[in-house]
C-alpha cells in the first residue's frame, strides 16, 4: 500500500504515514473547514492498514492546536487503530505537548481514558 | 434522517438509522432485539464518551480562545496608551517645530528690516535732507518728525516681512508633507 505525506498548512497538520515501517505521525495545527474530507483519506488508509500491519504501529500525534471536529476525527482514528490490539499486534502512541501547555496534556489524557490503546504522554 | 457522508458523525447517523429500521420492523424476536439493544447500548456508549471527551476539549479551546481574547485586548489597550503618548509628543514636537521656525523667519526679518532702515537712513540723508534744508530751512521740527516717520515705520514693515516669510516658508512645508496633492 502507498504511504501517505501531507505537507501541514496554516490551517491543516502534516501528515506521515509510512505503512512499511508502521509509522503514522500527524503534527501541527489541525482547523481545517472541512474536518471530515481532510480526515476521510487518513481513514481510509488506517482501514486498510490494519488489515496487514507491521508488529509494532507507532502514532504520533504533535499537535500545536485542534478544532472540536478534528478532535471527533482524532477519536475516530484512535477507535480504528484500536482494532490492532483486536489482531494481536501492539500499537504505540504518543501524545506529544509543549510544556505548560496544561490544555493539550488535558486532552492526551481525555483521549487516554477513552481509547483502549497504549497512549504515552510526552513533554516537548 | 438524511445521511450526510461528509459529516464527522456519519457512523453514528448509520447506527441511529439502523435501530430505527430494526423499530419498524414487525414480528421479531426477543432474542434478535436484546441483540440489536446491546448493539445500540454499546454505540450509545461510545457516542456518550466521545461526547464527553469533545465536551471537555471544546470547553478547553473556548477558554484558550477567552484567553487569547484577553490577552489581545490588554495589547490593544497597551498599544491605544502608546499612541496617546505618540500623540502627544508629536504635538509637542509639532510646536516646537513651529516656534523654531517662527525664531527663524523672526531673524531672518530683523536682518530684512535692519537693512532696509540703512537704506532708509542713507535715503533720507541724501534725498530727504536736502529737501527740507531748501523748502522748509532746515526746520529741526520738521526735520525729526520725517526721521520718526520713517523710524516708526520700521516696525510694521518688520510685521510684514516676518507675516510673508511665515507664509512662504507654511506653503514650501505644506508642498513637502504633501508632494501628490497639487497633482
Amino acid at each position: 500500500m502507498e504511504n501517505i505525506f501531507l505537507e501541514g498548512t496554516d490551517r491543516t497538520p502534516q501528515i506521515e504515514f509510512n505503512a512499511n515501517k508502521g509509522v503514522l505521525t500527524i503534527s501541527g495545527r489541525s482547523i481545517p473547514e472541512n474536518s471530515i474530507s481532510f480526515y476521510k483519506p487518513l481513514f481510509d488508509w488506517i482501514d486498510t492498514y490494519v488489515e496487514t500491519p507491521t508488529p509494532l504501529t507507532e502514532v504520533s500525534f504533535n499537535l500545536e492546536y485542534f478544532n472540536t471536529s478534528s478532535s471527533k476525527c482524532i477519536l475516530d482514528m484512535l477507535r480504528k487503530l484500536e482494532r490492532l490490539a483486536e489482531n494481536g499486534k501492539e500499537a504505540s502512541v504518543n501524545w506529544f505537548f509543549d510544556e505548560g501547555d496544561e490544555d493539550m496534556e488535558e486532552s492526551g489524557n481525555d483521549f487516554k481514558s477513552l481509547i483502549n490503546l497504549d497512549i504515552h504522554l510526552v513533554m516537548k | 434522517m438524511q445521511q450526510d457522508p461528509r459529516h464527522v458523525f456519519e457512523k453514528e447517523v448509520q447506527a441511529l438509522n439502523h435501530a430505527k429500521t430494526v423499530l419498524r420492523e414487525k414480528n421479531q424476536s426477543l432474542e434478535k432485539l436484546a441483540k440489536e439493544y446491546e448493539i445500540l447500548s454499546k454505540d450509545y456508549e461510545k457516542l456518550l464518551g466521545d461526547a464527553r471527551v469533545i465536551t471537555n476539549i471544546s470547553d478547553r479551546l473556548q477558554n484558550r480562545l477567552n484567553r487569547a481574547n484577553d490577552s489581545l485586548n490588554r495589547a490593544n489597550e497597551e498599544l491605544s496608551v502608546r499612541a496617546d503618548v505618540i500623540r502627544k509628543k508629536n504635538e509637542q514636537l509639532q510646536a516646537t517645530i513651529d516656534e523654531l521656525t517662527k525664531a527663524k523667519v523672526s531673524k531672518k526679518a530683523t536682518t530684512i528690516v535692519l537693512i532696509a532702515a540703512v537704506l532708509l537712513f542713507l535715503i533720507s540723508e541724501v534725498f530727504l535732507e536736502p529737501i527740507v534744508d531748501q523748502y522748509f530751512h532746515d526746520d529741526f521740527l520738521i526735520n525729526i518728525s520725517i526721521k520718526g516717520s520713517i523710524a516708526l515705520l520700521l516696525k510694521p514693515i518688520d510685521y510684514l516681512v516676518e507675516w510673508f516669510l511665515l507664509r512662504d516658508t507654511m506653503r514650501k512645508t505644506k508642498k513637502i508633507e504633501a508632494p501628490g496633492a497639487g497633482n
